[in-house]
């Protein structure tokens, strides 16, 4: 679950106004998707939720944790993947998993058996032993992926996920996304890939200028606009102007 | 064109300008920060400078009572010379081969030599940095003790701006040769290491043969006669300081200009030969740079021993030392530095004539000082072979993942400390040589050493590490940066220096209050670990809110 109660962001003391007031729910079970211009504010939400920023107002709770009151408790609960998936160059794959591991406490056998399942579902499972700095960009989007999904987070937030990932992967990452919330865990991801948003997510929000203009599933984003067939029709009419 | 045009945008990057001015613009607080940064640099700049000028001065009173006041120019020219040789290896590894932007500068329609100017303009104003200390104490001493004219000032401020072009060419085209011999195999990385350090150590031991060499050959009493004797003596290693002393000299001064001339012309034609060398060199040694050998691909049931278990901050300790030792500018940086200086210096004890010296520091008084100077020592490797106060800056762009990992930022900084603790620790083995082959400790004397020395980096470390909490530097773009034109760094070495002082300030002060040696020892280990455990349980306190504000 993850709550965000009027939380705003600027940049620069002020002068940028990333995210403005901005209040959302997302219930165990759901997968919300976030959409909305480039500057709109998608990442910087996301980091406040994640932990990377600090809200300047307003209250994250992620599964029953405050962000401010109990960090580790709410980081425990996350599994995280960025947009920019940089990581240790100079570890192996392995490596890094098996930091990520101890980072989070995954005993030793679990973490094999869930390492090992996603290595060969990613097609991973050759290079693993590699330095990541041989990796390609999609190869190590998907190491991260892997490494958020270690410790089995009850909350799995993505920024842009799809960017970068073969037909295959990104297949078998949207799988794991509803795999996911049929756990009654909770997915919460940034897109600018309609279809995705369209047919994966139960609601849909979307964030023009640090403010939420629109929130809701499908059908009731439809009724906030006048050209109802797709969501790229949606999407258009309501981030005009 | 195409070159000048790089060369400004590097001098934009180097010193941030366009940040700067995107600050000044937004009147952001930053610009203060900034300010107060370069200040500092500068004063500590201007302090050893100071300290230099100091020296050189009384030098200056010894030599010109011989008639040889204009030696002090060809040492400085060596002295400004040989730190830039030192100081820009590393500098221009960093910046040629390991920079972030290359992988679009060689997608440009450009030639090797044009992007590689760009980069050597980037190595040039920082190779300025290093020179001035040493340079303008010089031309500035002299100008003043021989009451030098409009000429002289133009000719130094001439002379000044040729100064490290050559120096940092000679470096620029051995590290090219390098770079593109060693861009083979599989341990290529190990490689480059042992290749530069072999660099060094020629740059070191070709100084140190000519300046030792030439002191033995002639007797004093003839080079004092040839009223340029000492001057040629000097420059043997490195003949433009004679020229640029020739061309500063009142005696000297009618033909100066051509030797001005010479010293110009000669570091042009350097410069122009090493834009040769990077024409067929840089790309060989740059593509593929990234480029690592794969392993053999593993199978899936070979994952099953792939996979153990530590604790958060041991798995963080680790995590630092395989990131160190993989990456070849920390690695050369921090290690390598620190066991080529004392091996050279073992070396120099062997050399024909160093019999009573030898003798003089194995006995009494000398003794107990080489002591304290080994414990400290290890307290001052523990400043630069884990770089503490690079130790959060180095994770960089990186840092994302120890703000999302779910351990608490003390923690970290203990894994952070035990890896710290863990390379301060290689002074040891050197030590033991040392006890070895010169100083004969007994084991009970090396087991003082070890303990005060390992005290007294306690706190070294920890302050330093204090200082990058407080302000990481996480924006760098080539790796170099974070270890070395970071000012935690330098801000780091004023602090740990300022320690290591009171911590010997406390030991003299327990000798002169008639405590005897191993008491007075005793006193300054003490206070080492007391100021450790103070500092600690401050960073313990402070470092989740830090942790919390660093953005990403
Ligand atoms: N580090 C920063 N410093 C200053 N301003 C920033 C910073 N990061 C983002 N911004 C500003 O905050 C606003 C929101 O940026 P954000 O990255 O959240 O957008 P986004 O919705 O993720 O966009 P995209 O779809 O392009 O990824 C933008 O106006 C951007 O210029
Ligand atoms: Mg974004």
């Amino acid at each position: 679950m993850i709550e965000i109660r009027n939380v705003s962001k600027s940049y620069n003391k002020g002068q940028i106004k990333a995210v403005d007031d901005l209040s959302l729910q997302v219930q165990p079970g759901e997968i919300f998707g976030f959409l909305g211009p480039n500057g709109a504010g998608k990442t910087t939400t996301i980091k406040m939720i994640v932990g990377l920023l600090e809200p300047d107002r307003g209250s994250i709770v992620v599964n029953g944790y405050d962000i401010r009151k109990d960090p580790i408790k709410v980081r425990k609960s996350i599994g995280f993947v960025p947009d920019n998936p940089s990581v240790y160059e100079r570890l192996t794959g392995i490596e890094y998993l098996n930091f990520l591991g101890d980072m989070y406490d995954v005993p030793r056998a679990v973490r094999t058996k869930r390492a090992k399942e996603l290595l060969e579902l990613f097609e991973l499972t050759g290079d693993v032993g590699n330095l990541i700095q041989s990796y390609s960009h999609g190869m190590r989007q998907k190491l991260v992926l892997i490494g958020a999904l270690l410790h089995a987070p009850d909350v799995f937030v993505l920024d842009e996920p799809m960017v970068g990932l073969d037909p295959r992967s990104a297949h078998n990452l949207k799988e794991i996304m509803s795999r996911h919330c049929q756990e009654g865990k909770t997915v919460f991801f940034s897109t600018h890939i309609l279809d995705v948003a369209e047919r994966l997510c139960d609601r849909i929000g979307i964030i023009r200028r640090g403010k939420l203009i629109a929130c809701g599933t499908m059908d009731q984003l439809r009724h906030m606009a006048n050209n109802k067939e797709t969501l790229e029709n949606v999407f258009l009419e309501l981030t005009e102007q | 064109m195409k070159t000048w045009r790089l060369v400004v945008l590097h001098i934009n990057l180097n010193f941030g300008l366009s940040v700067l001015r995107h600050h000044w613009k937004t009147k952001d607080k930053k610009l203060l920060g900034q300010a107060g940064i370069t200040a500092v640099v500068l004063l500590t700049a201007a302090t050893f400078g100071g300290m230099y000028y100091a020296f050189l001065n009384m030098t200056y009173n010894a030599l010109s009572a011989l008639g040889h006041g204009q030696a002090v120019l060809t040492m400085g020219v060596v002295t400004s010379s040989l730190f830039v040789v030192l100081a820009g290896l590393a500098l221009v590894v960093s910046v040629f081969y390991f920079a972030d932007d290359l992988e679009f500068l060689v997608s440009l329609p450009l030639w090797p030599h044009q992007v590689l100017a760009g980069k050597f303009a980037t190595v040039l104003v920082n190779a300025y940095l290093i020179a001035a200390p040493f340079a303008i104490p010089t031309l500035v001493l002299f100008c003043i003790r021989e009451g030098m004219g409009p000429s002289y000032w133009l000719t130094s401020a001439l002379v000044f701006l040729f100064i490290p072009i050559l120096p940092l060419t000679i470096a620029s085209v051995g590290v090219l040769f390098i770079m593109s011999v060693t861009n083979i195999g599989r341990h290529k990385d190990a490689l480059r290491v042992v290749g530069l350090s072999l660099l060094l150590m020629l740059a070191l031991g070709f100084n140190y043969l000519f300046s030792s060499a030439a002191a033995g050959m002639e007797n004093i009493q003839s080079i004092l006669r040839d009223s340029e004797g000492l001057v040629r003596i000097v420059g043997r290693a490195y003949p433009p300081a004679v020229w640029a002393t020739r061309a500063l000299n009142p005696v000297t001064l009618s033909s100066g200009v051509l030797y001005a001339v010479l010293f110009a012309v000669v570091s042009t034609a350097g410069f122009g030969l090493m834009m040769v060398a990077a024409h067929y060199l840089f790309y060989k040694g740059l593509i593929a740079g990234k480029e690592v050998s794969p392993g053999r691909r593993l199978r899936w049931d070979e994952l099953d021993f792939r996979f153990s278990e530590a604790s958060p901050i041991r798995a963080i300790a680790r995590r630092e030392i395989r990131i160190l030792v993989r990456t070849p500018i920390f690695m050369f940086n921090s290690v390598a530095m620190l066991v080529i200086l004392p091996l050279i210096s073992v070396f120099t004890m062997f050399m024909p004539g160093s019999d009573t010296l030898r003798a003089l520091i194995q006995s009494g008084v000398a003794r107990q000082t080489i002591m304290l100077g080994a414990a400290g020592f290890i307290a001052i490797m523990g400043m630069f072979a884990p770089s503490p106060a690079s130790a959060i800056s180095r994770e960089g762009k990186l840092f994302w993942i120890s703000k999302m990992i779910p351990v608490t930022a003390a923690d970290q900084l203990k894994g952070k400390l035990v890896y710290s603790f863990a390379l301060t620790a290689l002074a040891i083995p050197i030590l033991y040589l040392y006890s070895l082959l010169v100083f004969s400790w007994s084991a009970l004397e090396f087991v003082a050493i070890i303990l005060l020395g390992m005290a007294g980096s306690a706190p070294v470390i920890i302050s330093n590490l204090l200082i990058d909490l407080f302000r990481p530097y996480l924006t760098w773009d080539d790796p170099q940066k974070a270890i070395k034109q970071n000012f935690n760094v330098v801000a780091g070495m004023l602090a740990g220096s300022a320690i290591l002082f009171v911590l010997y300030k406390a030991f003299e002060g327990a000798l002169e209050m008639g405590l005897g040696f191993w008491p007075a020892w005793t006193v300054a280990g003490a206070l080492a670990v007391l100021l450790a455990l103070l500092m600690y349980a401050y960073m313990v306190k402070v470092s989740d809110s830090l942790y919390r504000r660093i953005p990403v």
